[in-house]
């Protein structure tokens, strides 16, 4: 641990003198900007920070911020799980932080309802927009405008605990490609066949929308989409049925436990070693490192799958982003921090922290990725995001609700999905 | 209220009107008194009118529109009312919430029944055990929900590390549809069980000592003394404590929030939750409010028949 502190505090030094170095690339002079952003306050609204996260927000990058600007950063932390009911409220009695952070899903419930002040503007003056990358900057856009920066992205893929792999003869270089492979391994972990393990999938089952999340997964992998071209839904056709007859197979074989629920504290299955293989990111490797740091040197991220044999892998990505309230009445400031936030060195410091891959394209050399399984890295590349749509936070519930049915063999997911596309038109207005 | 009570209460009000003799042209003594009684309660009438009858006649108002939050407010009628009575999750979420309720108040009622029994002399008690069992009062709902999320826990909480121990397969407490709300019963019962505990006490210590002393005499043990002395003079207050706490019970919400966030497939999502649900996940106010509505009517209706059942066989 000391060599940890030691390393912390290099990082920390270096990062002031990158976001000072920032700062000037923004215009923003120290001496000069204090005088525009002194004794004034701004609002930033942060989900899902542990206490080092926090800390580090408030007194390194923030600090800094501060003495860049003069602004003092009034910080609002709140949890993921209600983030979305705090925002609508704040939203709805006009006291909606300066900047706010943002999950993929409630972006466009917020941005189609004016929540958040366009950015086209500032983004066609500012050199770093080209920086980001095009996908998660067009995650942040509705409606054709702009209206939030993408700040580290959520990618999933398929991770396995290497230790557990090598009991049942799976080496790290024989990692599953498709989902016949997948199963496969499920199968010979099982102590059904001599296995180490009762359940040995976890697909993420949580108190949130984590078994949505898998099946989304799985139906991007089957070819499959939530909504046609008029916006109907369309997850009772033969990808969705296919995706959720393969999900529901675990179950149906005993590999997996409808009950195993992960409540959002302590270790995650894959990190206890009661399962050997998730769909998940890079917070399972933090999940180890915070509560069993002997663990995480096994957890193996290994690549998207595909459906078939020679099939395209696929996979998600959530994106979280910043943006600034409509209804700030220091646009320029408001700008300035989120123009800061998502800047070079404090994204990449934000990224690391909170458990994702950067959103920029001059952060894919960043040194904390050297600690990151490679797989979540490379699985950049085949991730997609879920459609853009403004009811998706009531959707995205619905669908692990009858998630939570079907791995409960509540009946034929023909039916299932097609009782499920109902309501998600209904939702839709369709 | 006995017939005297009543009587002595509506006594002030067949005082013959009078005039104060020493005033020029009279005053109507009634007058002032009744201006003065109004001019004394209007600061409680004009709280009550102020938070509850103006948010429940506003929660009917929007309940009858199309209201985001975000947007104005668009008429619809009833429209509301017609989507959630043909919603079978609401149907769910009330069966979930009566269940809740009466198990809760039933098993409750027997429980709080006894340990107040027990601290009241028959076999144990004392001040230090009397705070113990009260305690969890003292935490909010949410900090409960959070020690017994973890309590429960079935790969690193002791309650299933004990059992477990024992070879016996891990019980999924907060995931299992059949384990769910069972555990969510209990943890409130155990939070309400020192509230409810010390008035039923209270009510037991006023039971009259020469009534149990006469029964004494008479050869009664201690739980003859109990239920056919003790428990039919506190009758009154075990309905009231009833009849609180079911109503209480059917506004559950932060246990099912905390613990299990309405799942799994539901099996604790309560009225409550639905209306949390749809007012600020799904953006939709006026059903919200539609179903706060029909929640006030559920209250009011039970405490009509609750108090129907439980009032003492001689107002009948």
């Amino acid at each position: 641990m000391p060599e940890q502190k030691s390393r912390m505090t290099r990082r920390t030094v270096l990062g002031a003198g990158m976001a000072g170095a920032a700062g000037l690339a923004l215009g923003i002079r120290p001496g000069r900007a204090l005088a525009a952003g002194s004794g004034k306050t701004l609002s930033l609204i942060v989900f899902g920070p542990t206490q080092q996260a926090l800390e580090w927000l408030k007194n390194t990058a923030l600090a800094e911020f501060t003495k860049q600007t003069g602004y003092e950063i009034e910080v609002r932390p709140s949890n993921w799980g209600s983030g979305f009911q705090k925002l609508l409220t704040a939203v709805a009695s006009g006291t909606l932080a300066d900047v706010t952070m943002l999950g993929q899903v409630m972006t466009p419930a917020l941005m189609s309802r004016g929540a958040f002040l366009p950015i086209d503007d500032r983004l066609a003056k500012w050199d770093d927009t080209k920086k980001f990358y095009p996908a998660m900057l067009k995650d942040g856009t509705y409606d054709g405008k702009s209206y939030a920066l993408p700040i580290y992205a959520d990618v999933r893929t398929s991770v396995y605990r290497s230790d557990i792999l090598q009991k049942a003869g799976v080496g790290p270089d024989a990692l599953p490609k498709n989902w016949d492979d997948f199963k496969a391994v499920a199968r010979k972990l099982s102590t059904k066949n001599g296995g180490p393990l009762e359940t040995p999938f976890f697909s993420n089952q949580d108190n949130s929308v984590g078994l949505m999340q898998t099946f989304s997964m799985m139906l991007y992998q089957a070819g499959g989409s939530y909504f046609d071209e008029s916006g109907k839904a369309q997850l009772s056709n033969d990808a969705g049925v296919r995706a959720l007859d393969y999900l529901v197979s675990f179950y149906k074989e005993g590999l997996a436990n409808p009950n195993v629920v992960y409540q959002g504290t302590g270790p995650r299955p894959l990190v206890l070693g009661t399962s050997a293989m998730t769909y998940n990111s890079v917070t399972v490797q933090q999940n180890a490192v915070e509560y069993k740091p002997d663990v995480e040197k096994y957890i193996l991220a290994g690549p998207p799958l595909a459906a078939d044999p020679g099939g395209k892998p696929s996979t998600i990505a959530w994106i979280n982003k910043f943006a600034i309230s409509a209804r700030t009445k220091d646009p320029d400031g408001a700008w300035a921090l989120l123009s800061y936030l998502t800047s070079r060195d404090i994204s990449g410091k934000f990224a690391e922290i909170w458990g994702g891959l950067p959103a920029r394209t001059d952060l894919s050399g960043a040194a904390y990725l050297k600690k990151v399984s490679p797989g979540f890295v490379e699985a950049t590349q085949y991730a997609g995001a879920l459609p853009t749509s403004p009811n998706l936070l009531q959707i995205q519930q619905q669908v692990n609700i009858a998630m939570q049915s079907a791995t409960r063999q509540s009946g034929p997911s023909k039916q299932i999905l097609q009782e499920l596309d109902k309501k998600i038109d209904q939702i839709n207005g369709k | 209220m006995g017939s005297d009570a009543a009587a002595s209460a509506g006594s002030s009000f067949n005082t013959p009107r009078a005039s104060h003799p020493d005033l020029p042209g009279g005053i109507d003594i009634l007058r002032t008194q009744r201006l003065a009684g109004a001019a004394l309660i209007s600061p409680a009438v004009l709280a009550i009118i102020i938070v509850s009858i103006l948010p429940l006649l506003l929660a009917f108002g929007f309940s009858l529109t199309d209201f985001n939050l975000l947007s104005s407010p668009r008429w619809v009628g009833l429209r509301n009312y017609a989507i959630i009575v043909n919603d079978p999750v609401f149907w769910e979420s009330i069966r979930n919430t009566l269940g809740f309720a009466v198990s809760q108040v039933g098993i409750g009622i027997v429980v709080v029944l006894m340990v107040a029994a027990l601290f009241n002399g028959y076999l144990f008690g004392g001040p230090l055990m009397r705070t113990i069992i009260y305690l969890p009062q003292a935490a909010s709902y949410v900090v409960v929900a959070l020690i017994w999320t973890m309590l429960l826990d079935p790969a690193v909480g002791p309650i299933n590390r004990a059992i477990t121990a024992t070879s016996a397969n891990p019980i999924y407490f907060l995931s299992d549809p059949d384990w769910a709300m069972p555990s969510i019963v209990v943890v409130s019962l155990w939070r309400n069980l020192g509230y409810f505990m010390i008035i039923v006490l209270a009510a037991l210590k006023s039971v009259p000592a020469e009534l149990l002393e006469a029964a004494k005499i008479d050869g009664a043990g201690p739980v003859r003394r109990f239920f056919s002395v003790s428990l039919p003079t506190i009758k009154g207050v075990v309905s009231f404590v009833a009849i609180t706490w079911f109503l209480g019970a059917l506004q559950m919400f932060t246990q099912s929030y905390v613990m299990t966030t309405g799942g799994p497939v539901n099996a604790t999502r309560t009225i409550v939750y639905l209306m949390y649900d749809d007012a600020f996940t799904n953006l939709e106010i006026g059903k919200a409010c539609a179903m706060a509505i029909m929640l006030f009517l559920l209250v009011v209706v039970m405490s009509f028949l609750l108090r129907l059942v439980l009032r003492p066989r001689e107002d009948r």
